[in-house]
């Protein structure tokens, strides 16, 4: 056999990806429908977008977006919490409430032969909430509950206290979920208000993909065409303000074997003009496996299963953050690390290596990201919720392949410019916390 | 509804290459992707005593490289690609997959190979070492420093009798992956790693005889070797009749219990499966009912089956509320397992339990990446990739009387094995795992 294994064979012929180019339909009361149909397997997912978005209140009420969408589908047209169970369970649906920092999106998914059911009960949930005082003083209770609990994984300390240091009282301060302060004073006039304000035929949106029926407008029409709403209060996020020297902060968790390590900065809006070199940026600082974060503190000294980074893009500037646990002992040095391979973004190019690498993963993926009609319905999700264009994925490649070697250093520079970056650690005060009191002062801050 | 239940069919071809390689080839044109799926039948049961999470760290090594790919170079060559990959180590089982553009399937093709066929001239000490130091910093990870991260590996512990396969996680215990050595890496590696041992599955945007010939292209010439032996597994699991109890660093008890069931290769599975659903499957089900909604002393509770290729388990985990205890968790839960004796599932909730498990299933079966893998599963753990094509009908299938039986059968007190996860006294700390007597 003439194979030359030596070397990585050359790829075939590339098959064109279709992006899905949706159906679209407006109904007099302002709702929009927007479909896909995917047909070789039996089943659908149906997403109801709303504006509705934890970013729309103040930081006195975090939760508000997210109780309300816990709530919504435990009592709806006359029936209790109980009853909707029975009703979602026994036609088999995937029923899920999210409400993220941008938009509360009410996701079915269901067998295709269930999809006339599955689309009754999306409609009671959303045109009929009951707000039952029993199910909503319940669901309050449940949330407190999972709050608290989660005060004992690192990770969601990190996360919370984390979105403080960058955030401050900004929307984005708060996790979406709230802290116990805050939730604990929500009562069920506040959810009502919310409902009644955000979620409106005039700003919502139902995105369906998948083995759709021929007469499935129709179906919507019957469902949704006589929603009626007051006129909706759809807010757009408050533009973040720049923290100045975020500063370095400590969670103290005696006994913990590893420490949680973030160092985050405020990011960029999805749809800023850097937005294709910010994450050919990331991409290389941390967003890949070959990362320099990754290859660094994983693959060069095993101090951790993992580092990595990500960039949030949000209506307004969401966080660009690095993280890792890492064994204890090392937590100093890691920090360093960290901040080393930081600075060397600031202060060198990228070889172009690591220029195809990050491109490649991002515009060949394409095919993957557009496969399933879940991930369809969740793509045409996100057009709606930040206004994409209908070309933006087809030139998607075209802008992220612009990116220059020079754009990424100057990104960098700008934005990962150390008076910006909040550092973090989450770990044993005791072995941890004198080491990392030679990198500058340490807030010692409680579990929030 | 009365809209008749469309049945699925995924048509596939199972081939064998020379050198005892089993291909499946599944075509699917809805999208220019590919999944190759190379699943090799062994996993944490096959692992000598004293080198507990052995099989996982060497799926860690086979990412470090082989004769023609070099280090880091399989993660960044599918990645630059567009691809998505990983691999997964199991009781019975370890996978490496990828998905790309299937343009590339060469590239996933030749990676695969490489590291079957030439995995050896490249691994060094230094590599075994690292890759030792990132696993216990997995552990510490997803176990240790988790809140209830501890809980699974102590039923196992006490579950099963000391020297029973499935008696110790896939993780595996630090001093074990202290222990390591390159000469363990190498016997591994010739007992496991051979060709006939293997199922490699093609699925997507392919000509399934063109995937053929490219699969027997990149993997023809490895030589076969002597099939191994799997370790013959104890017929009964044991079961420990008194509650154990593991102190962690949790402000509420989350109680464990976990019972004997079918295998993945037995016929009532899929019953099983429906059982656990009925149980805990969603917010309507038995438990889920009574003790969260009515008397409010859990915070959650789930129930799931373990596709297990020897003795299959049921388990069901509940979180208390704060201020409940274990115990009186644990009296609701089997107070309201009780009931089912003379309350058994009705046809509602066993209609409920079957769509719950179909429409998951095709979640599962929507993506190449997934399907390859189902397919590689049946393969590889029932010698019938056809259950994939069947495992939807099956479960509709199963009666509410089968649901029943089942439910009867399974939940005995006599057999499970129970774990009471609790709050730490304050003022101590967390330190070694619980001792491990093997």
């Amino acid at each position: 056999m003439n194979l030359d294994r030596s070397r990585a064979p050359e790829p075939g012929a590339t098959r064109a990806l279709a992006i899905p180019r949706p159906h679209r339909l407006r109904f007099e009361n302002g709702m929009n429908v927007v479909w896909v149909r995917r047909d070789h397997l039996p089943e659908a997912t149906l997403s109801l977008v709303v504006p509705a978005g934890a970013d729309s209140t103040g930081t006195q009420y975090a939760g508000l977006a997210s109780l309300v969408a816990k709530v919504l589908p435990e009592g709806a047209a006359g029936r209790n919490a109980r009853e909707m169970a029975v009703w979602l369970d026994g036609l088999g649906l995937q029923f899920r409430v999210a409400a993220g920092y941008d938009s509360s999106v009410l996701r079915v998914q269901a067998l295709s032969e269930q999809l006339e059911p599955a689309l009754d009960a999306l409609s009671a949930v959303v045109l009929e909430p009951d707000f039952l005082e029993a199910e909503v003083d319940r669901c309050r209770g449940e949330r407190l509950d999972a709050i608290r609990r989660l005060r004992d994984e690192p990770v969601e300390v990190a996360a919370d206290v984390l979105a403080e240091l960058l955030y401050g009282e900004h929307p984005y301060g708060r996790l979406a979920r709230g802290r116990v302060g805050t939730v604990e004073r929500l009562g069920r006039a506040d959810l009502v208000e919310f409902y009644r304000r955000r979620f409106s035929p005039r700003v919502a949106t139902l995105v369906a993909c998948g083995d759709l029926p021929d007469d499935f407008e129709d179906l919507v029409a019957a469902r949704f065409g006589g929603w009626r709403g007051m006129e909706a209060d759809a807010p757009s996020p408050a533009s973040v303000l720049e923290t100045s020297n975020p500063g370095f902060a400590f969670v103290d968790r005696p006994g913990s074997g590893q420490s949680e390590i973030r160092i985050g900065g405020t990011g960029l809006r999805r749809g800023d003009p850097d937005e294709p070199a910010a994450r050919v940026t990331n991409a290389i600082l941390g967003g890949l496996f070959n990362s320099r974060l990754n290859m660094n503190l994983r693959e060069d000294k095993g101090w951790t299963y993992g580092a990595r980074s990500s960039l949030a893009l949000r209506r307004s500037s969401g966080p660009w953050t690095l993280r890792a646990a890492v064994e204890t002992p090392v937590t100093g040095e890691a920090v360093r690390e960290m901040l080393r391979e930081v600075r060397r973004m600031r202060e060198s190019l990228p070889t172009e290596g690591e220029m195809r690498n990050s491109a490649g993963s991002l515009t060949q993926s394409l095919p993957l990201r557009f496969e399933t009609s879940g991930q369809i319905a969740g793509m045409l999700v996100e057009q709606v919720v930040y206004g994409l264009s209908d070309d933006y994925w087809t030139t998607f490649s075209t802008r992220i392949e612009g990116v220059s070697r020079q754009r990424v250093q100057d990104l960098a520079s700008r934005l990962l410019d150390s008076g910006r970056l909040a550092i973090l650690v989450v770990g044993d005060a005791e072995a941890v916390l004198r080491d990392l009191e030679n990198l500058g002062p340490v807030t010692v801050r409680k579990v929030p | 509804m009365t809209t008749p239940t469309r049945a699925i069919r995924f048509s596939f071809e199972t081939r064998e290459l020379d050198n005892g390689l089993k291909v499946i080839l599944q075509p699917d044109c809805s999208s220019p992707v590919v999944a190759v799926h190379l699943m090799y039948h062994v996993g944490s049961k096959n692992e000598r005593p004293g080198r507990t999470g052995f099989a996982h760290l060497f799926e860690h090594l086979l990412f470090q490289g082989s004769e023609h790919v070099g280090e880091a170079e399989h993660f960044r060559l599918i990645q630059e690609a567009g691809g998505t990959l990983n691999g997964s180590t199991w009781f019975d089982r370890t996978n490496y997959f990828e998905t790309v553009p299937s343009h590339q399937l060469d590239l996933a093709l030749w990676l695969e190979a490489d590291r079957m066929g030439w995995f050896l001239p490249s691994i060094t000490q230094a590599k075994l070492d690292n890759q030792r130091d990132v696993v216990k910093n997995e552990r510490r990870q997803s176990y240790e420093n988790r809140p209830y991260g501890l809980a699974t590996e102590t039923v196992l512990q006490h579950a099963f009798l000391p020297g029973h396969p499935y008696r110790h996680p896939t993780i595996g215990y630090m001093e074990d992956l202290d222990r390591a050595t390159l000469d363990d890496v190498k016997d591994f590696f010739h007992t496991w790693y051979g060709p006939g041992n293997a199922v490699l599955v093609i699925c997507g945007d392919i000509d399934p005889e063109d995937a053929l010939r490219r699969a027997d292209r990149f993997f023809g010439e490895i030589p076969s070797r002597p099939s191994p032996l799997s370790p013959s597994v104890p017929a009964s699991a044991g079961g420990s009749s008194t509650v154990v109890r593991l102190e962690d660093s949790v402000s509420v008890p989350r109680v464990y219990m976990m019972y004997p069931a079918p295998s993945f290769q037995e016929s009532d599975y899929e019953a099983s499966a429906l059982v656990a659903s009925v149980l805990a499957g969603g917010r309507s089900s038995r438990l889920f009912r009574e003790l969260v909604y009515e008397r409010r002393i859990a915070a959650d509770v789930h129930a799931f089956v373990w596709p297990l290729e020897e003795i299959g388990t049921l388990w069901l985990v509940a979180t208390a509320r704060p201020g409940v205890s274990a115990e009186a968790l644990q009296s609701g839960l089997d107070e309201t397992i009780a009931r089912l004796a003379v309350e058994p599932p009705s046809e509602e909730e066993a209609s409920g339990a079957r769509n719950r498990a179909r429409r998951q299933l095709l979640l599962q079966l929507e993506s190449v990446g997934g399907r390859a893998g189902a397919f590689a599963h049946a393969a590889v753990l029932r010698g019938e990739p056809e259950y994939v094509n069947v495992s939807f009908g099956r479960y509709g299938a199963v009666e509410v009387g089968d649901v029943r039986d089942l439910a009867s059968r399974l939940l005995a007190v006599e057999g499970r094995t129970v774990v009471h996860v609790i709050p730490r006294e304050p003022g101590t700390h967390s330190d070694p795992p619980p001792e491990v007597s093997r």
